[in-house]
């Protein structure tokens, strides 16, 4: 995957430069929009992170002029301004989703990938009625959870984990990132609810339970 | 001339005029009186007079008829007729002394006319008396009386013609004098008359012009000063008084007229003050709106300024941690307390920037009608631990923003959890103003000095202990700041169960939010 970053602020674009890189994409970093405008013209990219605070122009013009000029690379922009009118506008704009910083890497690259399969076009692992995980089985029409063919009670909550596990299977998923994707919240204190959820899905899941993995300082895995 | 002095003026000039016309009545009354005594003497006089000459001529006549046929003359009828002769000169005379009494001594003369009347009467009387009663002869007696005839139709005749004439001609002078007298009063009358006449309409037209004109010239002039013009001068003529008035009111206006001024002057003096305040308000309100903007500006400035070395801690440190096959232990702990520790610091700044915003009338909400049971049992179900659910059975819905307020429900959990009991307890309430939300739990609870401090920034109570990675000494101010941007508000009280309990109140119906409020709510 090719990335295209628009962002003024080095230190920010480093570490998601080396992110980014250590999923095995390559990262164009930019500083300015003018530049960044120019190169998007120039080069196809396959996803284009545009931070919004930018010298010159605004991050907005910046969208907008990309757009009006037939760039339809999916554009995720990156704010401190955390308003929801922002959010809006800039969505408005033509970018196709909206992060505020601080963020969760997790967060980012699950965003990036999403926006990249959506592009695409690849039919989302999502769409299949039926996910089947060794003995789990997750029915997406009943919301039903058997293991072995016998059924699982489990909360909402609960189900929901489950199924954010089992639609990313094999990837690393930090706290906060279930905790946005589960529960729609990104409050710090409120990770360790992760952590009590994942424990009792554990039991419920009996043997199968032990797929999902816990990653020290990292995150969970469900493999 | 004054005014008592005219009235009194007036006064005397109808008590003369009325003494005089009852002068001239009462005087004619008593005039009239006396011309009628006048006039009936006269008659009287006049009668006795016809009466007496009736007597002498009876008296005569008889002594005559006495001599010619030769009889003696005495007797009873003789001396009746002498007796009546005396008795009309007797009252003859107290008539002419009646008179006099009356008129005065002009009359005198009458009595000495009558005086010699009298004497020839006598003389006669005497002499017919003699002659009847002597002895000659008849001729001789014829002669005599003859003589005597002669003498009483002459001089007699004569004396009585005088005093008749002299009677009658009283009466005529009485009557023209009585005449005169009525002619000269009722003149005297039409004079008084015309002069009260006159002096009623001179004193008529001296009123108007003393009295009334001057009264509605005063009027007038009243007038003109209420309405605050006091530079017309009067004039209002008329009696001193008036005058007097005059000038006191001129003294009085020209006073008015500086007062005015003096006020007029004062209230300029004031407009200029006020208008120099407001332009030093107006200054003060600029800056205090340039330092709103600033502050504004700032909080953005500032949510900026720190979001991008915390973005590049945390960035950093999850990216490195990524790699944490690679890593030592110790370092990929390390990496992940940075990362905790900048987690934690971006709660703070949101925290903060949550409330003030709040307190600048800045925090926007994303307000949806929500049923707040469903919000409640989310937030629940989202904490880990167990929480007592009681809610009403009705529905429940109000305008929030449901992310907001599941924040700031979380919160309060994760304080009772944290400061509190084991048992927590969450009630939805239907009240009278809106919603309540009660939070209580079974722990030490909150003394009332550190409940009156609890929504400080940073305040941590007693029971707080480290402050650690887990508090921030924010989440009651802002679960305030969040609760009053939905025009509610937040009180803590002792719990039924022996820990604190949390009450947020909050508005059913479509309100003004107030983050729209152009006021910015100063907290303490």
């Amino acid at each position: 995957m090719n990335i295209l970053l628009i962002e003024d602020q080095q230190r920010v674009a480093d570490f998601i430069r080396m992110g980014l890189g250590a999923e095995g994409w390559s990262v164009d970093h930019v500083l300015n929009g003018e530049v960044g405008l120019n190169r998007a013209e120039a080069t196809s990219y396959d996803v284009i992170l545009l931070d919004l605070m930018l010298p010159s122009i605004q991050g907005q013009d910046v969208c907008r002029m990309l757009r009006s000029r037939g760039i339809t690379t999916p554009i995720l922009m990156l704010s401190a301004l955390d308003a929801p009118e922002e959010k809006v506008e800039g969505l408005r704009l033509g970018a196709d989703d909206y992060l505020t910083k601080p963020f969760n890497f997790d967060e980012l690259i699950a965003r990036i990938e999403a926006l990249f399969r959506r592009a695409k076009g690849y039919a989302l692992q999502e769409s299949a009625p039926l996910i089947e995980l060794g003995a789990i089985s997750f029915d997406r029409g009943s919301m039903r959870v058997t293991l072995d063919g016998v059924e699982v009670a489990l909360s909402k909550k609960e189900r929901d984990l489950l199924y954010f596990f089992m639609s990313n299977i094999g990837r690393v998923m930090s706290r906060e990132r279930i905790l946005n994707a589960v529960w729609g919240v990104n409050t710090d204190p409120m990770t360790n609810v992760v952590d009590v959820y994942i424990g009792r899905l554990r039991r419920k899941l009996g043997s199968e339970g032990g797929r999902i993995v816990t990653l020290r300082n990292v995150g969970y895995r469900m493999s | 001339m004054r005014s008592t002095t005219f009235t009194r003026l007036n006064a005397a000039v109808i008590l003369i005029i009325v003494l005089g016309l009852g002068t001239v009545s009462i005087s004619g009354l008593y005039a009239a009186r006396w011309w009628d005594d006048r006039v009936r003497l006269s008659n009287k006089s006049y009668h006795e007079h016809l009466l007496l000459e009736n007597n002498l001529f009876r008296l005569f006549k008889r002594y005559e008829d006495g001599l010619l046929i030769g009889e003696s003359v005495s007797g009873v009828d003789v001396r009746a007729l002498e007796t009546a002769i005396d008795e009309n000169i007797a009252n003859i005379r107290a008539i002419i002394e009646a008179e006099i009494a009356l008129v005065g001594e002009e009359e005198l003369e009458e009595i000495a006319f009558l005086d010699r009347m009298e004497t020839e009467i006598d003389m006669v009387v005497t002499r017919l008396a003699t002659l009847a009663t002597t002895e000659t002869d008849q001729d001789r007696k014829s002669q005599l009386i003859e003589v005597l005839a002669r003498r009483i139709e002459g001089r007699l005749a004569d004396l009585f013609a005088e005093a008749l004439a002299e009677e009658i001609e009283e009466m005529e002078e009485t009557e023209v004098a009585a005449a005169a007298f009525r002619r000269q009063s009722l003149m005297l009358s039409v004079v008084f008359l015309a002069t009260a006449i006159a002096c009623l309409v001179a004193s008529f037209v001296q009123y108007n012009r003393m009295i009334r004109l001057p009264l509605s010239r005063l009027t007038t002039y009243l007038g003109t000063l209420r309405e605050g013009n006091y530079s017309k001068p009067t004039q209002l003529g008329g009696a001193t008084e008036f005058q007097e008035l005059e000038e006191v009111m001129s003294k009085m206006a020209t006073t008015l007229a500086e007062r005015e001024a003096t006020r007029e002057e004062q209230r300029a003096e004031l407009a200029r003050r006020v208008d120099l305040r407001t332009a030093e308000l107006q200054v003060m309100i600029n800056r205090l709106e340039l330092g709103e903007d600033n502050r504004k500006r700032l909080l953005a400035d500032i949510s900026h300024e720190l979001r991008t070395p915390l973005t590049i801690i945390l960035g950093e440190a999850e990216v490195a941690l990524r790699r944490g096959d690679k890593l030592p232990p110790h370092s990929a702990d390390a990496l992940a307390r940075i990362r905790d520790s900048a987690l934690h610091t971006n709660q703070i700044v949101d925290d903060l920037l949550t409330i003030a915003r709040q307190e600048a009338g800045a925090l926007r909400l994303d307000r949806q009608q929500i049923d707040l049971r469903q919000l409640l049992q989310d937030a629940a179900e989202m904490f880990p631990h167990d929480i007592q659910l009681t809610l009403p059975d009705d529905v429940s819905m109000a305008p929030v923003d449901a992310v907001r307020l599941r924040q700031a429900i979380l919160a309060i959990f994760q304080n009772a959890q944290r400061y509190g009991g084991s048992t927590i307890t969450a009630k939805l309430y239907h009240a009278q103003t809106g919603y309540q939300i009660a939070v209580e739990d079974d722990g030490p609870g909150m003394p009332e000095s550190e409940r009156l401090r609890a929504f400080e920034r940073f305040y941590r109570g007693t029971n707080a202990g480290d402050p650690g990675i887990d508090g921030t000494g924010l989440g009651l101010p802002v679960v305030q700041s969040i609760v009053q941007a939905h025009g509610g508000s937040v009180a803590l009280d002792p719990a039924a169960l022996g820990g604190l309990r949390v009450t947020l109140t909050l508005p059913r119906g479509p309100l003004k939010p107030a983050a729209d409020a152009p006021a910015p709510v100063r907290q303490a």
